[in-house]
């Protein structure tokens, strides 16, 4: 197959004036998306679907894709400056992108998570041209039991995730599991702790958890320190080539792990994230550094969360998959378009698939360009006195919370959320396992679910299955990696600083 | 205390207002501002997908924009029951109800949240049957084969059901009744959508998927998956090769298929229900509709009002008897 000629085509169509016009529209929509907490690429997406009437299929598909990668790009600007996630996939990259800020490395952390975005967003697209549908075939021998490892592999994240205190971040995590049981049950469709509320038969959603738990209690916390501008200053807009040099190995581990685990429908995007973080500091010489503005701590998220988002048209091109709800929107797109998904649609409408390939290498490019010079924009942000910056925050993250379901019991939920993650911060209750229990727990319930639907009730399906096996043992290593490194950091870090570890 | 005269003016201002907004109101042709379609499902799903047709032909006919508005979560029960409980019957809330929030709800629960009473239906617009669909290089050439290996090793038998009372049950249960297998000695795996069951289904994980057409389409003409039937009265013109399970000898009578109607909050005007009914009789008559139809292999199937309703309270009945002899029905 003459790959190479093909994606000459591409380009050619993807260069057009409008689909140049589309992918930076996208892009640049998306970006700002990512920005604002709770607004994520699904409602940016299912507001602009209706275009799909008028647009043609390239144009449209450039344009929503756009939006889809955009917003990786857009979360991490208010997760460094403001420690505000923009989205789900941005939360590891508050632990030490904040702390960067704070110590007038923000441009730097910015360049960082822009380059890195680059590199492993660049590194997917090449992937996709040469290997998506072998690789989406490889993704389908992932079956339950294969899931279940990999995310029990997730969960030992935890961990390291909880700081000083281990029974903290046992109990969020715990606390974070719970939350996710409220709603219907899997396998039953009985409705679980919804305590006679209706309304909570659809359970507690993500984003405005996510909106509420660190978008809603930064504003209240920030209200309450009487912050009336954010002090530090941006120096280093660029990033010197020593940090740089820093950051590439996190970066290509980042995307490495991100582009893997992104290839899996069954892999919720939040915890590729995690996973790059975590890996990062397990293989730190000094995993102290972490939560104090390592840049490891920000470029291999950020790599991870953009390598996902490029590995994920893999299995949506190529079998119709969708991997989150962007991408079934995605599908949707396609559908309405009449174009199947799978090989066919490489062989029946080449020049569609090949064009929009083409525009993600482009968008790509185009955000690099964007975000770059953008920065010293983002940080005009930051002098907004927080008076005004701490409502105007409070408003976008309720209509962010509304727009995901339409729903005014997300309101609700993102301003409880709020209140609750205020009290947690300030007693130093660590948020983050919460949230990734939250999003592992129906994953792990499902997989362990299925897999024991299919063995009859057998246990033994994870042992008689070589990489479901292969996964359980790495998780039960990884945990003790895990629990050893805590030991030693918390023992490093009080005799550096004769004082405990915070995260 | 208000001076007589400003409360003079003010009534005065307020009757003049009342006059004028009624006259407004009696006058006005309906629909005279946006219609809500209340989809309680994602977007880019197949019940999303019928609402934008609709709100597409609709919105050009009727020079009004139909706002296709997503409301997913909790199996689409509360999303339905905002639109139809929640929401003023004035005919500016419509909402495109499938058989897993009407008739099979309320076949399976004795106190349903919802209920077919709380529904006026203008028409059904889809009716999408189900097909038994296998892996591509699975070694059953017919479904009557298949049929006579599962009854021979039923515990063999891993089969993926969206949701634990789906339409993949009831069909399975129906199937599986009718050869003589019991189905609690099967191995169901529930998964939460079709699209997941198709990828375990490709992957090798489960042995059979029973979903609808279009649910299968995309895995089908990827060709990791085949179609060895479909539970239809007669053959599909988009599926001309595939028999249908009664041509099998396999499966008698149809009593489950994925369709989509547009109704209305129960207390809605019937004039108003009446207009949408005649302009759904001529939408799915129109060309291009059915051309935008055919794209999304979507099975343009119409009925009036009345005969909707009829259809969907037979329904009723089927999935009542089928969820008491299951077992589920509570």
């Amino acid at each position: 197959m003459d790959v190479l000629g093909h994606l000459a085509g591409g380009f050619a169509a993807a260069l057009t004036p409008t689909n140049l016009l589309m992918a930076f529209v996208g892009s640049l929509l998306g970006t700002l998306v990512g920005v604002l907490p709770g607004l994520g690429p699904t409602a940016a997406i299912a507001i602009l679907f209706p275009l799909t009437s008028v647009l043609n299929p390239a144009a449209a598909i450039i344009m929503l894709s756009g939006i889809y990668y955009g917003a990786m790009y857009g979360g991490s600007t208010t997760a460094i400056l403001l420690n505000i996630p923009g989205e789900v996939a941005s939360v590891p990259t508050c632990l030490d992108g904040y702390p960067m800020a704070q110590q007038g490395r923000g441009g730097v952390a910015l360049g960082i998570a822009a380059i890195g975005s680059f590199v492993a967003g660049t590194f997917g697209v090449l992937v996709l041209t040469f290997f998506a549908p072998a690789l989406a075939d490889q993704a389908l021998r992932f079956g339950p039991p294969e899931y279940f490892g990999l995310m029990l592999l997730a969960f030992t994240v935890v961990v390291s995730l909880s700081g000083a205190s281990l029974a903290r971040g046992l109990a969020m995590a715990m606390a974070g599991y719970l939350l996710a049981l409220i709603g219907l049950g899997p396998a039953t469709a009985e409705p679980r702790f919804i305590f006679g509320f209706q309304p909570l038969m659809s359970g507690v959603d993500l984003i405005p958890l996510v909106v509420g738990l660190f978008a809603v209690s930064e504003v209240f916390l920030g209200l309450e320190e009487a912050r009336v501008a954010i002090a530090q200053k941006i120096h280093d807009v660029f990033p010197r080539w020593a940090d740089l040099k820093e950051a590439m190995p996190a970066i290509l581990r980042g995307t490495g792990i991100g582009f893997i685990l992104g290839l899996l429908p069954g892999c919720a995007p939040g915890v590729t994230v995690f996973l790059a973080y975590d890996a990062e500091k397990k293989l730190a010489r000094r995993p102290e550094r972490f939560g104090r503005g390592a840049i490891e701590g920000v470029a291999a998220p950020e790599s991870a969360n953009n390598a996902t988002s490029s590995a994920g048209f893999i299995p949506l091109l190529a079998l119709g998959i969708p991997a989150s709800a962007p991408l079934a929107l995605l599908l949707g797109g396609l559908t309405v378009y009449g174009l199947q998904p799978g090989p066919l649609l490489f062989q029946k409408n080449p020049q569609f698939v090949w064009t929009i390939i083409a525009s993600l290498y482009i968008g790509n490019v185009i955000l690099l360009i964007l975000n770059l010079p953008l920065v010293g924009m983002w940080v005009w942000l930051t002098r907004v006195p927080f008076g005004i910056l701490g409502p105007a925050i409070l408003l976008l993250s309720f209509v962010g919370a509304y727009s995901v379901r339409n729903s005014m019991l997300d309101v609700a939920v993102s301003l409880v959320f709020g209140f609750l993650g205020y009290w947690l911060r300030k007693y130093q209750w660590p948020l983050a396992p919460l949230l990734l229990a939250f999003i592992l727990g129906p994953l792990l319930e499902n997989n362990l679910i299925q897999s024991l639907s299919m063995s009859g009730g057998s246990p033994l399906i994870f042992v008689h299955r070589g990489l479901s096996l292969a996964l359980i043992v790495g998780a039960v290593v990884l945990l003790a990696t895990s629990l050893i490194i805590v030991r030693y950091t918390s023992r490093r870090v009080r005799e550096a600083t004769a004082e405990e570890m915070a995260l | 205390m208000i001076p007589f005269r400003i409360v003079r003016s003010s009534v005065g201002l307020l009757c003049a207002l009342s006059l004028v907004l009624s006259a407004g109101a009696a006058r006005a042709d309906y629909p005279d501002r946006p219609i809500e379609i209340v989809v309680p499902f994602v977007a880019g799903g197949g019940t999303d997908l019928v609402a934008r047709l609709v709100a597409d032909y609709m919105g050009k006919k009727w020079t009004q924009p139909m706002l296709v508005v997503n409301k997913p979560g909790g199996g689409g029960v509360p999303g339905a029951r905002s639109a139809l409980k929640e929401s003023r019957p004035d005919g500016y809330t419509m909402l495109i109800d499938i058989h897993t929030i009407s008739s099979m709800l309320v076949g399976a629960q004795k106190t349903p949240p919802l209920t077919i009473a709380d529904r006026k239906y203008a028409g059904r617009i889809v009716r999408d049957p189900m097909v038994f669909a296998v892996k591509a290089d699975a070694p059953w050439k017919t479904f009557k084969e298949f049929s006579e290996w599962v009854k021979g090793h039923p515990a063999e038998l891993v089969w993926a059901s969206t949701g634990p009372a789906g339409p993949s049950r009831y069909t399975a249960f129906d199937w599986m009744t009718q050869i003589g297998v019991d189905p609690t000695k099967t191995r169901m795996v529930i998964t939460p959508g079709a699209a997941d069951a198709m990828a375990k289904l490709a992957g090798g994980h489960v042995v059979l998927a029973i979903h609808s057409v279009a649910e299968v389409q995309t895995m089908r003409d990827a060709g990791k998956i085949k179609v060895l039937a479909v539970l239809s009265p007669s053959r599909l013109k988009g599926l001309p090769d595939v028999p249908t399970a009664e041509e099998e000898g396999v499966v008698k009578g149809v009593r489950v298929q994925w369709w989509a109607a547009a109704a209305f909050p129960a207390a809605t005007p019937d004039p108003i229900v009446k207009k949408w009914e005649a302009a759904l009789s001529e939408m799915t008559k129109d060309p291009q509709f059915l051309a935008s139809a055919q794209r999304l292999n979507m099975n343009i199937d119409y009925l009036n009002a009345a005969d909707t309703r009829a259809f969907v309270d037979k329904e009723v009945a089927g999935y009542t008897e089928m969820a008491t002899a299951i077992g589920i029905r509570r």
